[in-house]
């Protein structure tokens, strides 16, 4: 359980995703007006980056196939997705985000 | 009884529909292949290299079952009658069904060229198809492609880096003319040429010749020969509409059917790269894309149960061009004005805007996945634009999006 900082507040605006290449699998980071979530980023459909997706709200739909997932605990939202995402514990202090690898998000339905 | 013929992505997304939408009755799918559906897409790159050993299945492993739903695979409908709704298949079996999707697909269009039953010669539209053509696919063979399309570019980028020496012929003055539009083309070649592949435009193919049996070159109609030990054929698709045809349902260049996927005999549907369906922008035609086959066949789901809303279709696709993701919606090509964003010299990322009076048409990313996402959203929505704020890199598409 080690929370690591990612990133500063204002480097990741309302409604936009970041990719975090530094963990032993990438992560999809997310922000749902000025809430921040980490997910997975690779689809658990498609060889796909979520954050490459469309996100909306709190949804984010993959481009591939238009799967669709809750970011804030990885749920499935719309088929042809049927896999929950993983997700991360997210922190903030101050002005940093922090995200923990090894800890789920309050809520997740994935491990 | 729902019976759907046909276990693509388009009869997969009916049935999946069909659940989803409350029908608890008995569904059956036929399917030609011996194989549940699979992630088609996949034969011509990871399936292709080798990467994977197979393609992905569309439906959850043990989905169909836990749904109840009858899975029939390597099992071909012969015989179709619609006044006693009947079908007949090639195992002898009668199945009766209230209503019906003819989610059938489509083949590979076939070449008739003298040496075009050259063992080697080859074509890809099933996963049987692949598995031959896997020997081109490793060093010190030597690939001769037959059309400059999404498959051809797709399976030179796929064959160049797994070591095969690779032609690709086009007739057209460009590649991907008619599925990507002649700029993007254009970028497509520069970038398999940099990968090693000979590309030669407005080449036709006159002939085949062969060694033993085996395709050993082809000649070509300016009379040149190029050497190959594998062809690859693939100029284009037919939609597969005999059954349908047989049944004396509409057909024209694919399944006629209308924007809830209903054909002219009721209780008829179709979907997916056998129907011509209409197109929001405009005229109708099959659009041979993996997500409007599964649109297509959500759409007929919900009208067979009697749910059906109109859903005129926009284009929506993906490639993966030497090692670029390229992803579209609405036609590229067409009149109005092509707004770039990205790097002006058709470096990546980028994204091409087709607007026509203030509205965004189509667009077109390459490696731009987020912007594409927002873009694809201005074509659906309509959402009146301007040429200027689309062009100008300090707006975000997502902006224009929410005003």
């Amino acid at each position: 359980m080690a929370f690591v900082k990612v990133c500063r507040r204002d480097e990741l605006a309302d409604g936009e995703a970041l990719k975090l290449s530094q963990f032993p699998v990438d992560i999809a980071l997310f922000n749902v007006g000025g809430e921040f979530f980490a997910t997975q980023d690779q689809c658990t459909h498609g060889q796909w980056s979520l954050s490459e997706g469309y996100f909306d709200g709190d949804v984010v739909e993959c481009a591939l196939h238009l799967g669709k997932f809750c970011v804030r605990d990885g749920a499935v939202r719309s088929a042809p997705a049927s896999v929950p995402l993983r997700t991360f514990a997210v922190r903030v202090e101050q002005d940093d985000v922090l995200v923990d690898f090894d800890a789920p998000a309050a809520g997740a339905t994935a491990a | 009884m729902m019976l759907i013929v046909g276990f693509g992505i388009a009869g997969a997304a009916a049935a999946r529909g069909l659940r989803e939408g409350g029908f608890g009755g008995r569904i059956v799918i036929i399917g030609g292949e011996p194989l549940a559906a699979y992630d088609r897409p996949a034969l011509s790159e990871s399936v292709l290299s080798g990467e994977a050993a197979a393609p992905q299945p569309i439906l959850p492993e043990g989905w169909a079952a836990a749904q109840g739903i009858e899975v029939r695979t390597g099992v071909r409908a012969t015989r179709l009658d619609t006044a006693r709704r009947e079908l007949r298949l090639d195992s002898g079996d009668v199945l009766h069904w209230e209503r019906l999707l003819l989610a059938t697909g489509a083949r590979a269009r076939r070449i008739s060229v003298p040496g075009c039953d050259l063992t080697n010669v080859h074509y890809l539209r099933d996963l049987a198809d692949c598995t031959p053509l896997r020997a081109a696919c490793r060093p010190g063979a030597s690939l001769l492609i037959v059309g400059g399309g999404l498959i051809g570019c797709e399976v030179a980028s796929t064959a160049t880096t797994a070591g095969a020496k690779v032609v690709l012929l086009e007739a057209a003055p460009q590649l991907l003319t008619r599925a990507l539009g002649a700029q993007v083309g254009a970028w497509c070649r520069e970038r398999l040429e940099a990968k090693g592949v000979a590309v030669r435009l407005g080449a036709r193919l006159a002939g085949l010749e062969g060694r033993g049996g085996k395709v050993c070159a082809a000649l070509l109609a300016d009379g040149s020969n190029v050497e190959a030990d594998h062809v690859l054929v693939c100029v284009g698709a037919e939609p597969d509409v005999a059954l349908a045809r047989d049944a004396g349902i509409a057909c024209d260049g694919g399944i006629v059917v209308d924007a809830r996927g209903s054909t002219n005999i009721e209780g008829v549907f179709a979907a997916g790269d056998a129907a011509r369906w209409p197109l929001r922008d405009g005229g109708s035609r099959v659009l041979e894309t993996y997500l409007n086959s599964q649109a297509q066949g959500l759409i007929a789901a919900a009208s067979m149960l009697g749910k059906g809303a109109d859903k005129a279709q926009v284009l929506r696709g993906w490639t993966e061009l030497a090692g670029h993701r390229v992803q579209i919606v609405g036609d590229i090509a067409g009149e109005g004005v092509v707004v770039q964003r990205g790097d002006q010299r058709l470096g990546t990322p980028l994204t091409l805007l087709r607007v026509v009076q203030d509205r965004v048409l189509a667009a077109l990313s390459v490696d731009a996945g987020a912007e594409f996402g927002v873009a694809a959203r201005l074509v659906e929505s309509a959402t009146p634009v301007s040429v200027q704020a689309l062009g100008d890199p300090s707006v975000r598409l997502r902006d224009l999006l929410r005003k």
